[in-house]
């Protein structure tokens, strides 16, 4: 269903050019007897807000709390209760605002939103949605799977960010019988609404990942979606030739994964519906927890939420200190784009390496240490794995004192001060134990240099070697094709392993050949 | 609150009635930043203005509220609260500021501090819940009728008897 297109003139990546190359292009394109088939979806991600209370009341935010044991009478929707504004929320909001590109505006105002629901006591959820705290704005992110290559990054543009309460949590039960905890009732949300600007499930995927670790870093939400602490509604619809079709929402997806799948049936779903000669309801659906999509509610039963002003709050003037300390508590400079953007790392890999902390932590007292390129670098990570594996050690290794020879080692083999396979053993000495000390002073004492073709005692291998091996010097001669190459490798290693190590593959080689005239 | 320590009365009841002219020591929002009336959330003024209340109207409400009409005196009732109500659309209000908040022309919304905790426990959220499993509350069992109201079938026709009869 899904086959390689050729963009011709301006693709989706808003590239020009015949064939675009990104690897993304043909991926998610969908083929169809309908012509040119587009997916066209935006998002609204609900992020918690990493405060210690909740938004409107002075109740504790705590995960591991027990059921109800953390809800204020505010949220319980006891009648006299006040809402009373947290100065921490409104702090986090403008910092994801500043995050985001987002104006902030100089007054914002609450609403209600009104709907019957047993997970929501009051009957309405406060929420921000006339005069939101920030409006416009746009996040750059990489659309990649796990290790592409592809390092453009593409920019999503947002409507607004706006700061809401979150509802209970209602279990069903067997017996159509609903359970309901109040202690997520009034926690602090900022909703981020996009334009609807992305082509493919994997793009809004990795704006969803990438936009966590964003949060994640400056300590605006912690980011465990499957622990609820963003979710996402996604609306969903298809452009066929050009023309835009009715869209669809799904709402309350809780996973990564589960975004995908439920975005990629619906585009299929859209897609034969067509297919058969129907037409799409804006209909509006449910994700459950195993990734199927339950109708939730059609058109006609169009809610009506009857937005009217919260009364109990005036209107939020945003001061200028405020902004002026969010401005000064931000970070941009989030760990996977600064592997992209300065070292020149795959984001595949950037991002792989930032989700796995014992990664993270190697990568982060290493890197910047070693005077090599970046993929040089990670030509050794990848070597090292290889030798955990073998010596069946944790990789990568927990061993405080190995970050020192490691960057050591790495930078003696960069700086030609030893051969390759030197730098395995040793490696491999360091890590098992068997040795320990200064790398440069251990190389030198032991004996470990590496001989360079000017170099007499190169020579006097080589002599040796040629002389010892009569015969396949011989084979070298006269015989052909694999029979060649192996008595060629055969008199490599050998030169190799008398000098023990100490000179290398490529000088091995292109010593016995230019010696034996071949 | 800090009108409650103006200097007069009449200070005092200005405030109150967000009254412009008198000065307070609070900053008060630039002209260009006040808010655009937003008509968006509000009712459509032509459905309200529609009395009697037609049958599409009256399910409507039942399905907003979820509650029942139970009598035509009922449905009298609430027609006649709106009937009431209506009389704010007569007021002239172009070129006026709505006003969204009493205390808004003094104070910015009240911030409170992160850092203080309010004890909770389960023990007074659940005090009032009649049925309660575990600690977490039982939702009753629905009880929002989902077919058509009988009563607002019958209604329609004496009111469309009524209108044939008048005509």
């Amino acid at each position: 269903m899904f086959g390689r297109v050729f963009c011709r003139r301006q693709c989706v990546h808003g590239r020009i050019s015949v064939r675009c190359g990104s690897r993304t292009a043909g991926k998610t394109r969908p083929v169809s007897s309908l012509g040119v088939v587009e997916p066209v979806i935006g998002l609204e991600v609900h992020a918690q807000l990493l405060t210690k209370t909740k938004l409107f009341s002075a109740a504790a935010i705590d995960a591991s709390t027990a059921c109800n044991s953390s809800v204020a009478d505010f949220d319980l929707g006891v009648p006299g209760t006040l809402p009373r504004l947290n100065k921490e929320c409104v702090q986090k909001s403008l910092q994801a605002a500043l995050l985001l590109n987002s104006q902030i505006q100089p007054i914002c105002r609450f609403d209600r939103k009104h709907y019957f629901y047993p997970d929501m006591p009051m009957g309405y959820q406060i929420t921000q949605q006339d005069y939101p705290i920030a409006k416009g704005g746009w996040f750059e992110y990489y659309p990649v799977e796990e290790d592409s290559a592809d390092a453009d990054f593409k920019k999503v543009r947002l409507h607004q960010v706006q700061l809401e309460i979150d509802s209970g949590k209602t279990i069903k039960m067997d017996g159509n019988r609903l359970f309901i905890d109040l202690n997520r009732a009034g926690v602090g949300l900022i909703e981020i609404v996009t334009h609807p600007d992305f082509n493919s499930a994997s793009e809004a995927a990795a704006f969803v990942d990438q936009l966590r670790l964003l949060l994640i870093h400056n300590h605006i939400c912690a980011g465990e979606l499957h622990k609820g602490n963003m979710r996402i509604d996604a609306n969903v619809s298809i452009r066929v030739n050009g023309q835009d079709k009715p869209r669809t929402e799904i709402k309350n997806i809780n996973s990564i994964r589960l975004l995908k799948e439920a975005i990629n049936n619906e585009v299929k779903r859209q897609i034969s519906i067509l297919e058969a000669g129907d037409e799409i309801t804006n209909v509006t659906l449910n994700a459950d927890d195993d990734g199927n999509i339950v109708v939730l509610r059609e058109k006609s039963d169009a809610l009506d939420y009857r937005f009217t002003p919260e009364p109990n709050l005036p209107r939020l003037k945003i001061e200028s200190e405020w902004v002026a300390e969010a401005k000064a508590n931000v970070r941009y400079d989030v760990e996977y784009r600064d592997y992209i953007e300065n070292y020149g790392v795959p984001p595949g890999l950037a991002l792989s390496i930032v989700k796995d902390d014992e990664k993270s932590s190697f990568v982060r007292q290493t890197l910047p240490y070693v005077n090599a390129e970046s993929s040089e670098y990670f030509n050794w990570f990848k070597e090292l794995r290889v030798i955990c594996g073998g010596l069946g050690i944790p990789y990568p290794p927990l061993n405080a004192n190995f970050v020192e020879p490691f960057v050591l080692i790495v930078n003696a083999h960069t700086n030609h001060v030893i051969t390759k396979l030197v730098a395995i053993d040793l490696l491999k000495g360091y890590l098992k134990g068997d040795v320990s000390g200064n790398v440069d002073l251990l190389i030198e004492q032991s004996n470990l240099i590496r001989l360079h073709p000017s170099d007499p005692e190169f020579q006097g291998f080589l002599d040796a070697i040629i002389a010892k091996n009569e015969k396949v010097v011989h084979k070298i001669h006269t015989a052909t094709g694999n029979a060649t190459k192996k008595a060629f490798n055969k008199l490599r290693n050998e030169l190799i392993n008398t000098s023990e190590k100490r000179i290398s593959v490529e000088d091995a080689e292109q010593a016995i050949t230019s010696r034996l005239g071949n | 609150m800090r009108f409650l320590l103006s200097p007069n009365v009449f200070q005092r009841c200005a405030s109150l009635r967000g009254i412009d002219f008198v000065r307070f020591k609070y900053s008060k929002l630039p002209e260009t930043m006040k808010f655009e009336p937003n008509l968006g959330s509000t009712v459509d003024k032509s459905e309200v203005n529609e009395l009697p209340l037609s049958k599409a109207m009256l399910t409507k409400l039942e399905q907003l509220s979820a509650l029942r009409f139970q009598s035509e005196e009922e449905i009298a009732s609430v027609e006649e609260d709106i009937r009431l109500a209506q009389k704010v659309f007569e007021v002239k209000t172009e070129g006026v500021e709505p006003l969204y908040s009493i205390v808004e022309e003094v104070i910015n919304c009240p911030l409170r501090d992160d850092t203080i905790v309010e004890p909770t426990s389960a023990a007074r959220a659940l005090q009032n819940a009649p049925h309660v499993v575990e600690d977490f509350i039982v939702v009753p069992q629905a009880n929002i009728p989902q077919e058509a109201n009988p009563l607002l079938e019958e209604h329609a026709k004496s009111l469309k008897k009524a209108v044939s009869e008048s005509n």
